[in-house]
């Protein structure tokens, strides 16, 4: 096994073409790590992102948020540009595992381990992020949705391509997002659920809300009949209430030995659901 | 194949011929036989390993060795200074936060990482800078009082 | 007047294991030392038709291969009762090192000795096995079924029973009931849990061909363990030298005598490789392949007269002891002897223990020892009947705990007594009155609950249990204690020094302890049943008194000081007005040939250390979250010798009881065996998790240990659950009868109570 600390995105790309698609991007290394050890991820090399300054920044460009591949998560966690804009990112960054493993490990990480209750990635899921990849053919741009390929099955080849960065729209006003968390134990755990949601709400009617849950299917998944039940609807209890018994037409969760029986979590998630919604109306100063 | 390593472990410049396939705990604990840090459970769940990189608290079973070329370490042997405890390993001592001893060193390195940078922490703080550190005996209630104890005669001799 | 003696003096080994330089057995390497891998079943239950291991053999760098074909088959138990059994009964022996008839997932078939641990892996995975498998039965209930596989025909007297049925009587349970004007029934079922102790189990094992054996491991009981070893590997004990390193990562019961199967396993390895064997347990291994608490089913009839007085109770425990014994027997007494008939004056007692056989890992000792399981089933009928009766859950309680007057079964005097003390104290710091049976509604509802018990501070008489020590005074005047005694954290090894110093008149600092080695003292039963503190101070106690009389006298003649009233402080000899330093004496001695010596074994008395935990806990009647807020928990410790290790000891053991009542679960899937293999699918609570807890050391001075000492070790952990449940009974009208109270089982039985009541 070779060990290749890039410098460069450059680096990267040449190291691609070097190893002619048997190496594998390293970043935090948390879930890389084990995934070697017990044979499910064989490579002859590992290309180390972290010293790549342009990947190491957080910062606000535009109307845009680049949050680099090489950002840990505690660093969204505590990073004041996300704490400012978008708390429930910073909260659902400074979620995962513990602190140990937040200082490792990245958000882009979070989301090409495909598990589809990580939560960050499901706190980044309704603020409708970019995910920019570059590899020796060009540069794409996934979306959410585009970068799950199944359970635990990253659309992004880590062979031959590098998640650049993650781009996400800095809110107006009146636009808030949430992160809710069902959890057994804060630190060490998945979550039997987790939620988040995005809104914009004029004079207390939603113009638009993203709601994503997870774990109910591939990734994170998007709630679309309570989004479009409550599209044009008064942000309030009753309504999200409602918006989260729909929320189980999109949802297929499976029951797991520890975190949560099928009829449990499909009896909760209407619950969380609805109080990622009230979350949102609580920022906006509307609960 | 192997790599060279070069870096800092407690105030020492290494430089080694490493596999990198290792894990950093094992270079510590095997090469450097620096076995305070412990393992636990070798896949980031417990915290026994935690060291000190670059100022931050990570689990050093879960960092590929070359993870470290060119970082600063700190591991439990790099606490005591000149024959002299840290603050804090003195107030895990007084308050009755060490009972097997085998969760310890990682504790202390959780906490110090935390105190380096934040000398006022708050019990939340706290708990959040801990809650990666399993300990079976405890029930962490006597942890949390040394590190808040720390913290404060940290303060008062700064 | 104590100068040690209830001070918090910081722990002796505070600097070893603060900076990391004290040894684990994780930590230890030894020159030419080879790592060991085990092969395991991956069957519940089968027969192994073929095995070859040739291409395992053939690999460069593997050094040994054992398997069930080329390893002794002599018979053993992993626990110290193997060798702590009272005369006239048999231990039950029910397992080999490696086995050609696995009877759980994870049973261990061969293992490989080799130049490093990957080496060791893969030759495992290259050990060729054919299996024909065989009927499994997985729950006690059903095992004891007549035409239930067996687990262990030859071995049991009654189906899949192992050892015995425990029976406890006492008056006359039948005629109890006939007087009773109230009953009250429950069957509940509880979990089983993992100790998960941080250093997971290890053995560094080193054999010479000149037939001696240094076997370095985690094991709570360094004495027994050696004879174990010694027994099965027909080894002289006198050759086998067992010992910790000298820390242990812990342990709560998990290894008293061998840890998992380590020191077998490195030791058969060691043998045959003529080099040293490191074997250390993965945290899945640790998990999956040793030892657990017994769960299972208890089901209890409580009667009482109207006004509240107890007459009679009958209970009965199916708990599943796994594929093996280890403490299954002993555990099913004490679970009836403490957890059942303890705490409260029943005049008419039954109780029956069914110890029971399944294709499971084995469950063993835990801290607590059966009695978390006992006191679960009897407290949760005392609030049955509480609220039968309508009386406040406490002054019921209090009305029948046991008092020192009256008539037990107990074949000891029961001392003193402090649990109505535990129970106001208890009740008081947790708010009981201004909070218990407030009318609850809303979505979050609180409440509070209490549960109080006893146990035991050893073993005696229900087990061989006594130990020895050695004092010693060096030439300068300075004070060795020489002692088997492991430290697997609770700081006993500090707090009997405490006494020590205290005993003797010496400086604290002046004494040090030798400890967790065979070769320390004789035999000694080591750390377990809550003993540690309390036995070994006064086996040190004894031979301090006479250690004393020894200087004393060469002191009065060497000295010409008067020998009555002679006493010693502050390592001083004093007498009337003249006075000796006990260095300067030591060294006139030693000049003289004399060397102050003593040794003593004695087999201890017993005492019962009472308590009562009083708990306050939220639901989330939305999603079934039960969260605990505070834990109030008041322990009977007799005397506290260091009353900050003392709640140590308690804030551990409710955290424990803390995870047992509300998230801890070994899951079993079929097919595949345990579900939990490390921390992140096991809800241990974590340091962002506990609730607070305040611990209130009660000391009702004990009349038989010195100072008036209980044990405390296993207690902590005994009432928590029960006291949670009834917390959540007080916030929601439901009773669990099952723990975990999961937020997936609480949910469901708020939504079927929202349908009763609708």
């Amino acid at each position: 096994m070779k060990y290749i600390i890039a410098e460069s995105v450059d680096d990267v790309l040449k190291a691609f073409s070097e190893t002619e698609g048997k190496a594998m991007v390293l970043a935090g290394g948390t879930d890389l790590v084990l995934d070697a050890e017990s044979g499910k991820k064989p490579s002859d090399a590992w290309i180390d992102i972290m010293r790549i300054p342009e990947l190491r920044e957080i910062k606000k460009e535009g109307d845009r948020i680049i949050i680099g591949s090489a950002v840990t998560l505690t660093e969204i966690a505590r990073s004041e540009l996300i704490k400012k804009y978008y708390p429930s990112l910073a909260k659902g960054a400074g979620t995962v595992g513990s602190l140990q493993i937040r200082n490792a490990a990245t958000l882009t990480g979070n989301i090409i381990s495909a598990q589809p209750a990580a939560d960050a990635a499901m706190a980044l899921a309704p603020l409708d992020p970019e995910i920019v990849v570059v590899s020796n053919e060009g540069e794409k741009i996934l979306n959410m949705e585009e970068a799950y390929a199944g359970f635990g099955k990253s659309a992004i080849d880590s062979s031959k391509e590098l998640v650049k960065e993650v781009r996400i729209r800095i809110p107006e006003e009146n636009e808030k997002a949430s992160f809710i968390r069902l959890e057994l134990r804060k630190s060490l755990s998945l979550p039997m659920l987790n939620a988040a949601a995005m809104a914009k709400v004029e004079n207390g009617v939603i113009k638009y809300i993203r709601i994503t849950m997870a774990p109910v299917g591939v990734g994170p998944k998007r709630a679309r009949a309570a989004e479009e039940f409550l599209t044009g609807k008064e942000l309030n209890e009753a309504n999200a209430g409602e918006a989260g018994q729909l929320a189980l037409k999109d949802a297929n969760p499976r029951s797991n030995p520890l975190r949560g029986s099928k009829e449990y979590r499909e009896a909760t998630l209407p619950v969380i659901v609805e109080r990622a919604v009230m979350e949102v109306g609580a920022q906006l100063g509307l609960a | 194949m192997s790599e060279i390593l070069k870096c800092i472990i407690n105030d020492e410049e290494i430089e080694a011929c490493v596999d990198p396939e290792m894990r950093l705990v094992d270079f510590i604990r095997e090469r450097m036989h620096l076995t305070g840090t412990k393992i636990g459970c070798k896949k980031g769940e417990c915290g026994a390993c935690t060291i000190i990189m670059d100022g931050n608290a990570v689990n050093s079973c879960l960092l590929p060795v070359m993870r470290a070329e060119g970082t600063v370490i700190q591991t439990i042997e790099g606490v005591e200074k000149d024959g002299r405890l840290h603050v804090i390993q003195e107030e895990f001592i007084n308050k009755g936060a060490i009972q097997c001893g085998f969760c310890t060193p990682g504790m202390i390195m959780s906490s110090k990482a935390l105190l380096d940078k934040n000398p006022s922490p708050t019990t939340d703080e706290v708990k959040e800078a801990l809650g990666g550190n399993i300990c079976r005996c405890t029930g962490y209630k006597k942890i949390e009082e040394a590190v808040m104890s720390a913290a404060k005669r940290l303060r008062e001799e700064a | 007047m104590e100068k040690y003696v209830g001070k918090d003096i910081p722990r002796n080994d505070g600097y070893d294991k603060a900076t990391g330089r004290g040894l684990f057995t994780h930590d230890i390497f030894l020159p030419h030392m080879l790592y060991a891998k085990v092969l395991r079943s991956p069957y519940a239950h089968a027969r192994v038709v073929s095995i070859d291991t040739s291409e395992a053999e053939k690999m460069k760098g593997v050094r040994a291969v054992c398997t069930f074909e080329n390893t002794t088959s002599k018979l053993f138990n992993t626990s110290a009762t193997m060798v702590t059994t009272n005369p006239g009964a048999e231990p039950v022996r029910d397992q080999t090192v490696f086995t050609g008839e696995p009877k759980y997932i994870g049973d261990e078939i061969a293992a490989v000795a080799a130049d490093t641990e990957k080496i060791a892996e893969e030759a495992v995975k290259k050990i060729k096995v054919e299996y024909e498998e065989l009927p499994y039965v997985l729950d006690p209930l059903e095992a004891i079924k007549e035409d239930a596989p067996d687990v262990q025909p030859e071995l049991s007297h009654k189906k899949n029973i192992c050892g015995e049925v425990i029976e406890i009587n006492f008056g006359d349970v039948n005629k109890g009931f006939e007087d009773a004007e109230v009953v009250v029934d429950a069957f509940v079922k509880l979990p089983r849990v993992k100790q998960a102790q941080m250093e997971t189990h290890a053995a560094v094992a080193s054999y010479k061909s000149d037939g001696t054996l240094e076997v370095y491991s985690t094991t709570q009981t360094p004495h027994p363990t050696k004879m174990i070893i010694a027994y099965t590997f027909d080894l002289p004990e006198s050759k086998v030298h067992v010992k910790n390193p000298p820390y242990v990562g812990g342990g709560f019961g998990v290894r008293i005598g061998i840890s998992g199967k380590a020191e077998m396993i490195a030791t058969a390895l060691t043998m045959r490789a003529k080099r040293p064997v490191k074997f250390v347990y993965t945290r899945a291994e640790d998990f999956l392949y040793s030892d657990t608490r017994h769960g299972g089913y208890l089901k209890g009839r409580l009667g009482a007269k109207k006004d509240g007085t107890f007459v009679a109770l009958d209970t009965t425990a199916w708990l599943n002891t796994g594929a093996y014994a280890t403490f299954g027997v002993e555990l099913l007494g004490v679970c009836g002897a403490c957890g059942t008939a303890g705490t409260y004056h029943v005049p008419n007692l039954h109780y029956s223990g069914y110890p029971v056989y399944t294709n499971q890992e084995t469950a063993g000792a835990f801290r607590g020892f059966g009695t978390p399981q006992g006191t679960f089933i009897v407290e949760t009928l005392v609030d049955a009947m509480a609220k039968k009766l309508d009386m406040d859950p406490i002054e019921l309680r209090k009305m029948n705990t046991m008092r020192e007057t009256d008539d037990n079964w107990f074949p000891f005097s029961l001392g003193s007594i402090g649990v109505n003390e535990c129970l106001d104290k208890a009740a008081a710091e947790i708010g009981w009155k201004e909070k218990r049976g407030k009318c609850k509604e809303g979505k979050i509802r609180r409440g509070v609950g209490i549960a109080c018990g006893t146990h035991v501070s050893n073993a005696a008489p229900f087990c061989v249990d006594y130990n020895a020590v050695t004092l010693r005074i060096e030439q300068d005047g300075s004070m060795v204690v020489q002692s088997g005694i492991p430290e697997i954290g609770p700081g006993s090894t500090t707090a009997l020094l405490q006494v020590t110093a205290d005993e003797m008149g010496i400086d604290f600092d002046k004494i040090t302890m030798q400890f967790g080695d065979t070769k320390a003292g004789p035999f000694d039963i080591g750390s377990h049943a809550t003993r540690t503190l309390y036995t070994v101070s006064q086996v040190i106690d004894k031979a301090a008194k006479k250690l004393k009389a020894d200087i004393f006298d060469y002191t009065a003649e060497l000295m010409k000081m008067d020998r009555e009233g002679m006493y010693m402080e502050g390592g001083e000899i004093i007498s009337g007005d003249k006075k000796v330093a006990l260095k300067d004496l030591a060294y006139e001695a030693h000049l003289r040939g004399k060397q102050f010596i003593e040794s003593d074994s004695m087999v201890p008395p017993n005492s019962l250390p009472w308590y009562a935990q009083a708990a306050e806990v939220e639901v989330d009647m939305e999603t079934g979250m039960v969260k605990v807020l505070k834990v109030a928990a008041a322990h009977d410790v007799g005397k506290a010798v260091n009353p900050r290790l003392a709640e140590g000891q308690i804030e551990g053991g409710v955290i424990q009881g803390v995870g047992y009542a509300c998230r801890e679960e070994m899951t079993y899937v079929d097919g595949k065996g345990f579900y939990n293999s490390g921390f992140h699918n096991y809800m241990l609570p974590t340091a962002d998790d506990v609730p607070e807890v305040v611990s209130i050391l009660v000391e009702s001075k004990d009349p038989k240990g010195i100072y008036g000492i209980k044990g405390i070790g296993e207690v902590g952990v005994c009432p928590t659950a029960p006291a949670i449940v009834s917390a959540v009974e007080d916030a929601t009208g439901i009773r669990f009868h099952e723990i975990p109270m999961t937020p997936g089982r609480v949910l469901k039985s708020i939504k079927e109570k929202e349908k009763e009541n609708a």
